[in-house]
């Protein structure tokens, strides 16, 4: 299974990708919405994405909407990693079709929970 | 005791454990954070309906330690841009948490890193929390500046 992961900074990219792997993903990443919207279409099917909410260029809001228009990416689960907390913020990245909702700060245990929960089952 | 000072300790302890594996400590209320000449410090801006900074200070030691540790590399070997990326992460997860207790709505900029050979100076920022925590040997400090507000004319 292929996830990508979306954050501006390498850091997390390294660490969410580091957990993805160790749970059986094979991991693509991008450092803002329109990077990930680029390699959504180079790689094309992608079954996660763990996005950030802010980020230059395109945010993680921003690239939600861009790809739930998109008919070809309707399978595409997306989780928002983020330190956006905000009631009124989740709501909006819920409605406008993430699948599930994650605060940083994480850990590896709390990222396998949301999976299970949105029934990806990997490794 | 300070404006959300236990959230701040509660909150830094959290991130740094989650992220690094590693335990931090706040220090007394008048512990000083020594400035050096290679202070660095991550900052987020949060706008709306609470306005300030939400600033992380700490030595070059301790900014190359955190960056090792999240990308995996020798402290050694650890490079300056992979410092800025860890530093700003660690202010930009602090910052965000911080905000999740600032009234609503309210917005977090992208962090900005910086090294402060004189000190960290928010121009028009009223310092109103500062921690300073114990890591490793190390020290590092928290801090929460509200804006002040302008002066009518």
């Amino acid at each position: 299974m292929l996830a990508m992961v979306i954050d501006d900074s390498k850091a997390i990219r390294l660490i969410l990708g580091k957990i993805l792997k160790d749970i059986g993903f094979e991991v693509v990443d991008a450092a803002n919405g329109v990077e990930a919207m680029e390699r959504l279409k180079e790689v094309g099917k992608v079954e996660l994405a763990l996005v950030d909410w802010n980020m230059p260029e395109m945010n993680g809001y921003e690239f939600v909407c861009e790809v739930r228009k998109d008919e070809t990416y309707k399978d595409v689960r997306l989780m928002m990693v983020t330190t956006e907390t905000e009631t009124s913020q989740v709501i909006k990245a819920l409605e406008a079709g993430a699948n599930e909702y994650l605060m940083k700060p994480f850990t590896k245990e709390m990222i396998q929970e949301k999976l299970s929960i949105m029934g990806i089952s990997v490794g | 005791m300070q404006f959300i000072e236990k959230e701040v300790c509660q909150y830094t302890q959290t991130i740094w454990k989650s992220i690094l594996d590693l335990e931090t400590t706040p220090l007394e209320e008048d512990a000083d954070f020594e400035e050096r000449a290679d202070n660095l410090a991550g900052c987020v801006q949060i706008t709306g309906a609470w306005e300030g900074t939400v600033a992380l200070q700490c030595h070059m030691s301790l900014a190359k330690q955190v960056a090792s540790i999240m990308f995996d590399v020798n402290n050694g070997t650890v490079s300056k841009d992979q410092i800025q990326d860890a530093l700003g992460e660690m202010a930009n997860m602090t910052g965000g948490n911080i905000k999740s207790l600032l009234p609503e709505p309210c917005y977090l900029s992208l962090p900005a890193v910086a090294v402060t050979q004189n000190g960290f100076r928010i121009p028009g920022g009223e310092l109103v929390t500062q921690v300073t925590f114990q890591c490793n040997g190390d020290h590092f400090m928290v801090s929460l500046l509200k804006r002040e507000e302008p002066t009518a004319k």
